[in-house]
């Protein structure tokens, strides 16, 4: 089941080599939800803003968060649930 | 591995079922079940098929509801452009990274001409390896790798070993691998063609090759002497690097509707929501064109393209779409609509000329205005009122290739 949404929310990043970032946890809805994988990364632009993409799973759902490079906010935009 | 020191080595990367890898990358739960990947329309084709979805015989290109009913269990899933168009950039940068000798021939395919770094990677084998291992390492995807001495049997072999293969074609190889090749399995050999072949009873490379080169130029030209070389297995094309490729000679946008259409009124919006996506990639490209094509394809497939000149270059969307009705007023329909496309032929790039008219520049002024807009804030911002509440098109054109902002280095 997917469903899509787009709402900010508060994410914990480890900032890496080579300008990479990778969410390690996010708090939507008052719930904090451990990423175990990322899937899969990709951008996009809106305009001019360039906006990062993260296919993220924890231990039961996979999640797609967004990072908005100007405003340094970030957003979830779906989730796949199995089932 | 080749002959002689001027011998050349050309690779062909092909990215397996690529549009549907990816969605599996982006959705694990989606990994090792059948998938399509299709466009938005109710009466879609599959643009790319999972390799757990081929065995049901679905292929790209097939009617969605064909593929539905061959394998209930389908996956279908709405392509998602940005996602494939960021992947291919980024396979595009490791590939950049073995030669500069790199020609994007689609989103998913390129040739490289890896002569120059043979002894840098010890040996085009051990290129394609490394390539394979990175695009593993930083995409989880794979690729077919096919290298050979010329592109024409590099396209050739990269098909041979599918997924994640890796084929070379030899020079002394060339004469026994074509002898019983089917026609239609050469790169550039349709199935138009194909059945010429056929009914001239020629149905593989070495039945082709025998053929004298007068008879063939005879029955079908230019074409008959280009036949007489692909079936020898003959190419002398260079790959054209990512940024030297030559202009465009035409640019067009198609779309299948959803539902066929009768009256002109409506073809007429398609043809200005068309008109207004070519005018936009032409002014992006620095392009202005002549002649405007309108192609038509009604329900019984029959397909069909008429076309009108002007004696000035025209840019804008609305100036497309005018001669596009007027072609479109020509023509007498016979039958309800399915498909419809518009392109702009007759281009120069690089034009500086002012149009000598007010309205006509105006009429330019006003686009470039709209193209800042749109390119600031995304696209159809700002658009025509006879367009609002349509939808977008987005889609791949065979002529893809990444621009020059898409390969800014990446955040993640």
């Amino acid at each position: 089941m997917h469903y899509t949404t787009r709402e900010k929310i508060t994410v914990g990043v480890v900032y890496g080599d080579q300008a990479r970032i990778r969410p390690v946890w996010f708090v939507w809805d008052g719930r904090r939800y451990q990423v175990t994988s990322i899937n899969h990364v990709w951008r996009d632009k809106a305009g001019r803003e360039v906006l990062v993409f993260f296919s993220v799973s924890d231990e039961a759902n996979t999640y797609l968060l967004c990072y908005h490079t100007v405003q340094l906010e970030w957003s979830i935009c779906g989730v796949s649930m199995e089932g | 591995m080749f002959r002689g020191a001027r011998d050349r080595v050309i690779m062909h990367v092909d990215m397996d079922a690529f549009f549907a890898s990816v969605e599996q990358r982006v959705n694990p739960a989606w990994r090792g079940r059948p998938l399509v990947v299709c466009g938005g329309g109710k009466r879609t084709v599959v643009a790319a098929a999972s390799y757990e979805a081929r065995p049901y015989g679905i292929r790209s290109g097939m009617p969605l509801y064909e593929a539905q009913r061959k394998c209930s269990d389908l996956l279908v899933v709405q392509a998602d452009i940005p996602t494939y168009v960021d992947a291919s950039v980024r396979v595009l940068q490791i590939l950049q990274g073995f030669t500069p000798a790199v020609e994007v021939y689609s989103i998913d395919e390129a040739f490289l001409d890896v002569t120059g770094s043979l002894m840098l990677f010890r040996g085009a084998e051990r290129i394609a390896r490394m390539i394979q291992e990175r695009i593993d390492e930083e995409l989880r995807l794979t690729c077919s790798i096919g290298i050979a001495p010329n592109k024409l049997l590099a396209k050739l072999a990269s098909g041979m070993h599918k997924p994640n293969g890796l084929q070379v074609i030899r020079e002394e190889e060339i004469s026994a691998l074509l002898e019983d090749l089917p026609v239609e399995e050469v790169w550039g050999i349709g199935p138009r063609l194909a059945t010429y072949l056929h009914e001239m009873g020629i149905s593989t490379c070495g039945q082709l090759g025998r053929i004298p080169l007068g008879i063939l130029e005879r029955r079908f030209g230019l074409i008959g002497t280009m036949l007489y070389r692909m079936a020898r297995g003959v190419d002398d094309s260079s790959v054209a690097p990512f940024g030297a490729a030559p202009d465009a000679r035409s640019i067009g946008h198609s779309m299948t509707l959803d539902q066929d259409v009768q009256g002109k009124e409506e073809i007429a919006w398609y043809v200005f929501l068309l008109a207004e996506m070519v005018g936009r990639r032409l002014r992006s490209g620095g392009y202005a064109g002549r002649t405007v094509v309108l192609t038509l394809r009604y329900s019984d497939f029959c397909t069909f393209s008429r076309r009108m000149t002007m004696k000035r270059y025209i840019t804008t969307g609305p100036e497309i779409h005018e001669l596009a009705m007027r072609i479109l007023d020509g023509i007498r329909l016979r039958d309800a609509v399915r498909l419809v496309g518009v392109s702009l032929a007759n281009l120069v790039k690089g034009r500086v000329q002012i149009p000598l008219f007010e309205g006509e520049r105006k009429g330019e002024e006003l686009a470039l205005a709209m193209d800042r807009v749109n390119d600031r804030y995304g696209e159809f911002t700002l658009s025509w009122g006879p367009l609002l509440g349509g939808r977008k098109g987005r889609v791949v054109p065979p002529s893809w290739r990444p621009k020059d902002g898409d390969l800014i280095h990446a955040i993640s």
